[in-house]
């Protein structure tokens, strides 16, 4: 920053538009905005380097023709109508014995089973946020390239860029099923935890009351478990194939048949770490680890690999090999990566209820990453452990930062209880 | 085709795990690698500067549902000429320029559509979501009638030279305009800030109070 001065009331007003910068966005939208991002990126790629000059005037005219009337239309949001149901507000109630279907205007649509009940919260020019409050819906998101839907079931997020699956939400038994007919979601859970990403033929099951998710493979029975409460803050996955290449080793010294097949193997294990935690497989990943040697790991790992690791195994409930993951995350990748662990480790000391390790932790995670993917976790984080160390008052000043922060935050209620307590 | 990460990670021994950590490479590497492709690069670039980003749209239009959108524009402006940015190493400089250009469109683009009374104001129907906090809300609204009060140029070398913490010679880059001519600009945003907030009594009190603070 530009050397500020003590009480240079310029650098007051800057701190405070750089504050107002980082409110101004939920970190919700942040997510869905750097997963479209991605997406585009794929579908859209690098510009390549060719020489365009034939063309480069009738595609200028087109630029501008297309400019001009971009200049005039604003995106508009998708429009829906709705069969078989009343719309009433944002609400449509499937009635008992009949389906209701919903029609989007980029012919994405969604078919409410019988009795089923759902919000359409908000509609944007790339997709909608739809929330299942009872219910089964089937549903067919057209793919585009800039596609952003997110169905909420319960505390379950589904994120889709285009798809075909089935989505119901019991709200009594507080479950969510999810079962993937074509592509693929990630789905996030109570706290942001996750995402885990679900694939066609695969079966997702959550349990907002066990706190637990379960990923059914296709053509498998076993069921991993993962418990919520241990798992509040699955970070996000990094990219599996990209992070495969980039930890290719160098190409073993021995003769060519048998040095194929071990690098094939290793390979396959190296790219299959976080793909594996994103199916739900974690106790394999932790033995995985414990054959290889978690010693060994710990110090040459890839950061994509000890965060595999440390999410496998605080979903197994591995708190010491959790801990050691992330300790080694933290010495090993300061930057993004390190405060990510920071956070994470803060998250399980604060389940383990040593609190002030885990303040410490938010802190160093608010202070490195201020305007990072997990900053309304750990500040939610260290408002909690203020207020269980040092009392209301204390945490009150937190409150009302988060508030400002993060008005439409899972733990808005929590905050707005700080504050109302004398 | 084989990215420059890959590459760095190549002159390990045989059989050891070796990787070159995305998040530690350098911009100039991270822009070479993006440029052939590297979703991993292309990812991290996002990682590292999208607050950045919405911090210099924000400072350009204040508080505008349209950013989030705008921010898309200027990392895919980027994806679309990573081969083009010369030297990686002035990556933020890049995207602070797209992203005071795109912002300045948009302005523009408002302006005639209120002229051509399409939209009474020449916004989108859609608002940022306000802070709850009526203290808070209260004192980033002067903030943003003093920033209102400014001419864009003086507006965005205040932005990012005293908000974004850029070099001056970065910002003069950016802005396309002297070294001598930027720090004219620099003083004369400090006295238009310096008068407008004392005219605001939102404004006035939190700076009393932060020097209370300080001192």
């Amino acid at each position: 920053m530009a050397e500020p001065e003590a009480h240079d009331p310029i650098e007051h007003l800057a701190e405070l538009e750089r504050r107002a910068a980082l409110g101004s966005s939920t970190e919700m939208q942040r997510s869905l905005s750097r997963q479209r991002f991605l997406a585009r990126f794929e579908t859209e790629g690098v510009a390549v380097r060719v020489s365009l000059r034939r063309w480069a005037m009738p595609a200028a005219a087109a630029i501008c023709l297309a400019a001009a009337l971009l200049f005039f239309l604003p995106p508009r949001a998708l429009t829906f109508e709705v069969r078989g149901a009343e719309l009433n507000g944002k609400y449509v109630s499937a009635p008992e014995g009949r389906v209701a279907e919903l029609r989007f205007s980029d012919e994405s649509t969604l078919v409410a089973e019988p009795g089923s009940r759902l919000r359409v919260e908000d509609t944007y020019s790339q997709g909608a946020r739809v929330l299942i409050e009872r219910g089964h819906a089937s549903v067919h998101v057209v793919h585009e390239s800039s596609t952003a839907w997110t169905f909420a079931a319960g505390p379950f997020e589904v994120h889709v860029t285009g798809t075909r699956f089935d989505l119901g939400w019991d709200p009594a038994s507080e479950t969510c099923d999810l079962s993937l007919l074509e592509g693929s979601v990630e789905v996030r859970g109570l706290a942001g935890s996750g995402p885990i990403v679900v694939r066609a033929g695969q079966h997702f099951q959550g349990d907002a009351r066990r706190g637990t998710m379960q990923v059914l493979a296709p053509g498998s029975s076993v069921v991993p478990n993962a418990s919520l409460s241990s798992v509040a803050s699955f970070p996000p996955i990094p990219e599996p194939s990209a992070i495969a290449e980039l930890a290719e080793p160098a190409a073993p010294a021995v003769e060519p048949s048998s040095g194929a097949v071990e690098h094939q193997t290793r390979r396959a294990h190296q790219a299959s770490w976080s793909e594996r935690v994103a199916q739900g497989q974690f106790k394999e990943v932790v033995a995985d680890a414990e054959a290889r040697g978690i010693a060994g790991c710990l110090s040459n790992c890839s950061a994509a690999d000890l965060r595999a690791l440390s999410d496998a195994a605080r979903y197994t409930s591995n708190t010491d090999v959790a801990e050691r993951s992330l300790t080694a995350m933290r010495q090993r990748f300061p930057g993004a990566t390190g405060s990510e662990a920071a956070f994470l480790l803060g998250r399980l000391h604060e389940k383990r209820g040593t609190l002030s390790t885990a303040l410490g932790f938010y802190d160093s995670y608010l202070s490195e990453a201020p305007g990072g993917a997990f900053a309304a976790e750990a500040l939610a984080g260290k408002m909690r452990t203020v207020r269980t160390l040092q009392g209301q008052s204390a945490a009150q000043p937190l409150a009302r930062d988060y508030l400002r922060r993060f008005p439409k935050g899972v733990h808005v209620s929590t905050a707005r209880q700080i504050l109302s307590e004398k | 085709m084989v990215s420059p990460l890959q590459r760095a990670a190549e002159p390990t021994p045989p059989r050891e795990v070796a990787r070159f950590p995305v998040d530690r490479a350098g911009d100039a590497l991270l822009v070479e690698a993006a440029a052939k492709g590297d979703r991993t690069a292309m990812a991290e670039v996002w990682d590292r500067y999208s607050d950045f980003v919405r911090g210099v749209l924000h400072g350009a239009m204040g508080g505008d549902a349209a950013i989030e959108d705008l921010t898309q524009e200027v990392f895919l402006a980027f994806v679309k000429s990573a081969h083009t940015v010369a030297d990686g190493a002035k990556l933020r400089g890049f995207l602070a320029g797209v992203a005071v250009r795109l912002a300045a469109m948009e302005i523009r683009r408002r302006r005639v559509r209120r002229w051509l009374l399409l939209s009474p104001t020449g916004e989108l129907p859609e608002r940022a979501a306000p802070a709850h906090d009526a203290e808070g809300k209260e004192i980033l609204t002067a903030l943003a009638r003093v920033l209102d009060g400014m001419s864009q140029r003086r507006r965005m070398a205040f932005v990012l030279r005293h908000a974004q913490g850029m070099e001056v010679l970065e910002v003069a880059a950016v802005l396309g305009i002297s070294e001598s001519t930027l720090r004219r600009e620099l003083q004369r945003a400090r006295q238009h800030l310096l008068r407008a907030a004392a005219r605001e009594p939102a404004l006035a009190a939190y700076l009393a109070s932060r020097r209370g603070m300080d001192g």
